[in-house]
């Protein structure tokens, strides 16, 4: 009781309710006191009353200013330290406390204060140490993150249920449908993967820790991938598997060409070769031949060498571009192999800026190229070295120029006839010009000379300096066992997405001319996860309509037509709520394309407009444009109206509209999907 | 009009004979040596109206001697057919920036060569 009252009652009060107990108090005993004098001395009152009114009226007043002077000195400080102490508790505040407010009490202040430097030194040391640490894992971050990124091969983790929780930029590039939260059998066969998991998990079960094989084909069938998976155990307990791959579908079709390749010369040499054998042998051996019969035989003999040119040409062709598949080269920037050519020592080289890309073993033209320089300059009689690319199409030449005397042929390849490097052992400049299917040659007029070399132009990789994609997150939701109304908008995958079409009527014959989507996972918009493509409509595109999105006839001329780009998006979407703007609209196209495409797109939808709606002002504006407007969200002027343009305004909007639900307390899909049906009004003009 | 002559710069005995007897019966006068080093000697001596130029030569390689007979003023307007029997697509492209007038990969049908060797002598005419 004491206790919950003194809880209830403030420092201050408390104090000002002792005071005025004692001075209460003081003038009660002083009455009492006086009461009992009188009555066993006896005589006058009045002397007593005056006495013990003044004595009363003395105490109180005292007690009174002695409360003030207390309250004041005492409880004030006492408070305002206690402010402060909890204030520096709570909050990391590095200020000493004014000593001067509680000088009264004592040495409580610099008792108070010394605390306070103690917990300021103390959190300096945590946050110290904080920051330490902090640095250490970005650092350590930053360098698996690199490591992994640039790994050659690809590389995935997969959740215990097989979706993917990490991928690599080559795993990227060997299944370009992988992506975040996405079931690994989307992208990758999953026998094989399962069988292999099925040997791993006996060989956990028989306490083995090991790693099996797979070979399985990409789910397009484009690629045959060779690699490993390996479990990775937390507590003996499986908390996903790791998968290493590399691309063996060249390897695969290399022997299978080559023993094509084989079968086809033997067959084709033979056949002439047998039949010129007998002509010739019936002619040597047949004197008495009539004329006729004899140009009869040479006509045949002639036919034969004919056909037997043609093999030896058709598959000389074929073995060449066998081979120049073969060779693993990668796709190098010619400015790159320059900046090695110049790093050499003692090379005085100047390079044309120049943004070619080649297909070629960028080490192997750089140690070739410094060679030539190298030899070329020994004689003095050569000066002015320049490195360059002309690319024309398919093919970009490097050249190196010079000023001075002429190189001969017999002096260049003699030149590269030694071994290029020590890293290559024998391999010399003209086994690493073979080996890229190409040659090179001197060629110019008077002074001005230069050295060709022809590679195969490359596209360019994927830019680190892009929108940087995001490749990992470990903090996937648990297996998607739950259905999918019952689970928390934050576990789930989205495919915010966006259609270019040739009109507004699905149902009058307009049809899709592109496609664009992104995805969205953990609440993150994945920069690198995206889809677009143009679509050829098979129908002119009205110039009104290439007004709004600059799509003409010519740019879908030579694009898939809906079947393939409907397909591929039903794959990017696997597993994923579609969310659109308006998105009954864009859904109309693609579900009145289900029959053609051989898909059912029956993902659940949420469309921001009617999340709009419900969110904000029913009446008031819901375009693409007025909820950038209200997010402070800007669209590049010329990113409008484009399919990616418009897809990545609706993702940064619908992320914030996340938040906003949420805060209303609404979590699940059922619940979004629910905040949507009540927008009835909004609904009826969404009918295509 | 005297009879146009013809330098056959070849290693090969077989081939070199049928082209000597192809090039003769098409009334031309032929001479044959069998180097690159042989080739740039013969050149010296007396200027062909053409030369036909296997690549793959001992001594001095037919890309070699086809340069050195373009950077030759004496032997300016000179014809150069190479033949080789490495056939690719980049060989042909290197014959051609060196200087020559025409590229043949082997095998080749008699009647094709005849014919090139007829058209670039009539060429040249």
């Amino acid at each position: 009781m004491i206790e919950r009252l003194t809880k209830r009652l403030g420092l201050r009060l408390r104090f000002a309710l002792f005071f005025a107990a004692l001075g209460l108090g003081g003038a009660v005993l002083i009455g009492a006191a006086l009461w009992f004098g009188h009555q066993r001395g006896g005589g006058p009152v009045d002397g007593f009353v005056i006495g013990g009114m003044i004595a009363g009226l003395g105490v109180l007043g005292l007690s009174a200013w002695i409360g003030l002077l207390f309250d004041e000195n005492v409880a004030k400080p006492i408070l305002a330290l206690a402010s402060d102490l909890t204030t520096r508790a709570r909050a990391d505040v590095d200020l000493q406390i004014d000593e001067s407010q509680a000088r009264h009490l004592s040495t409580l202040a610099p008792a108070a204060n010394a605390i306070n430097a103690a917990l300021a030194e103390a959190r300096a040391a945590r946050q110290r140490a904080v920051e330490r640490e902090t640095a250490r894992i970005a650092r350590e971050k930053a360098l698996f993150e690199a490591l992994f990124r640039d790994l050659g091969e690809g590389a995935v983790v997969a959740t215990p249920d097989n979706r993917v929780m990490l991928y690599n930029r080559m795993a990227q590039e060997l299944l370009p449908q992988i992506g975040l939260d996405r079931p690994l059998d989307a992208v990758l066969r999953p026998e094989p993967v399962t069988d292999a998991l099925r040997r791993l998990e006996e060989a956990r079960i028989a306490g083995r820790a090991s790693a099996e094989t797979f070979l399985a084909a990409s789910t397009d069938g484009k690629r045959f991938l060779q690699g490993r998976v390996t479990p990775i155990l937390s507590d003996e307990e499986l908390s996903g598997h790791v998968l290493i791959f590399r691309d063996a579908t060249d390897d695969l079709r290399a022997h299978a060409e080559q023993a094509h390749l084989f079968n086809t010369l033997l067959e084709g040499v033979r056949r002439p070769s047998g039949t010129i054998a007998a002509l010739l042998d019936v002619l040597e051996t047949g004197a008495d031949l009539p004329p006729e019969a004899r140009a009869g035989f040479r006509k045949g003999i002639s036919e034969e060498v004919t056909r037997l040119f043609k093999v030896i040409d058709s598959m000389a062709n074929e073995q060449a571009a066998a081979t120049s598949r073969r060779w693993p080269v990668s796709a190098v920037a010619a400015s790159h192999i320059f900046d090695a050519v110049r790093a050499r020592e003692a090379l005085s080289v100047s390079a044309m800026a120049t943004d070619a890309m080649v297909a070629c073993d960028g080490f192997a033209m750089a140690t070739l190229f410094a060679r030539l320089i190298e030899r070329l300059g020994e004689s003095g009689t050569r000066a002015g070295f320049t490195l360059a690319a002309e690319t024309d199409g398919t093919e970009t030449r490097l050249i190196l120029g010079w000023q001075g005397e002429v190189a001969t042929d017999g002096e260049i390849m003699g030149w590269l006839s030694a071994p290029l490097s020590p890293a290559y052992g024998h391999y010399s400049g003209r086994d690493a010009l073979d080996a890229h299917q190409t040659t090179i040659w001197a060629e110019g007029q008077g002074t001005a000379h230069r050295i060709v070399l022809p590679l195969p132009t490359a596209s360019a990789p994927l830019a680190p300096g892009d929108a940087r994609p995001e490749f990992y997150d470990f903090n996937l939701p648990a297996a998607p066992s739950a259905e999918m109304a019952a689970r928390a908008l934050s576990d789930l995958s989205f495919v915010v997405f966006d259609t270019e079409t040739t009109g507004l009527s699905p149902r009058g014959g307009d049809e899709i001319v592109q496609i664009a989507g992104l995805r969205i996972v953990n609440g993150r918009i994945l920069r690198g996860e995206t889809f677009d493509a143009l679509v050829n409509p098979g129908r002119p595109i009205p110039p009104a309509s290439t007004r709004v999105h600059h799509i003409t006839d010519a740019m879908v001329e030579g694009a898939p037509d809906i079947r393939d780009v409907g397909q591929r998006f039903h794959d990017f979407c696997q597993g994923a709520v579609l969310v659109a703007h308006n998105a009954p609209f864009d859904l109309a196209f693609l579900r009145l394309k289900e029959p053609v495409i051989g898909r059912r797109f029956d993902n659940p939808v949420l469309c921001t407009v009617l999340m709009s709606a419900g969110l904000f002002d029913h009446t008031g504006q819901h375009t693409l444009d007025a909820l950038c407007a209200r997010f402070g969200i800007t669209i590049p002027p010329e990113a409008r109206h484009t399919a990616m343009g418009d897809t990545v305004a609706t993702a940064e909007v619908f992320v914030r509209m996340l938040g906003l639900l949420r805060d209303k307390g609404v979590t699940t899909l059922g619940g979004a999907i629910a905040e949507e049906g009540r927008m009835t009004r909004i609904r009826k003009t969404q009918a295509y | 009009m005297p009879q146009k002559t013809v330098l056959l710069v070849e290693d090969e005995d077989n081939i070199a004979l049928a082209l000597t007897h192809l090039i003769g019966r098409a009334g031309y006068a032929l001479r044959r040596v069998a180097s690159g080093t042989d080739a740039m000697t013969a050149l010296a001596e007396e200027r062909p109206d053409l030369v036909v130029l296997d690549v793959m030569l001992p001594g001095k390689s037919g890309y070699e001697v086809c340069q050195l007979i373009r950077r030759d003023a004496g032997l300016q307007g000179v014809k150069v057919l190479m033949i080789t029997a490495g056939g690719g697509e980049m060989e042909r492209r290197k014959g051609m920036a060196v200087g020559a007038d025409a590229f043949m990969t082997k095998p080749f049908s008699t009647a094709d060569l005849t014919q090139k060797v007829c058209a670039l002598l009539d060429d040249g005419a």
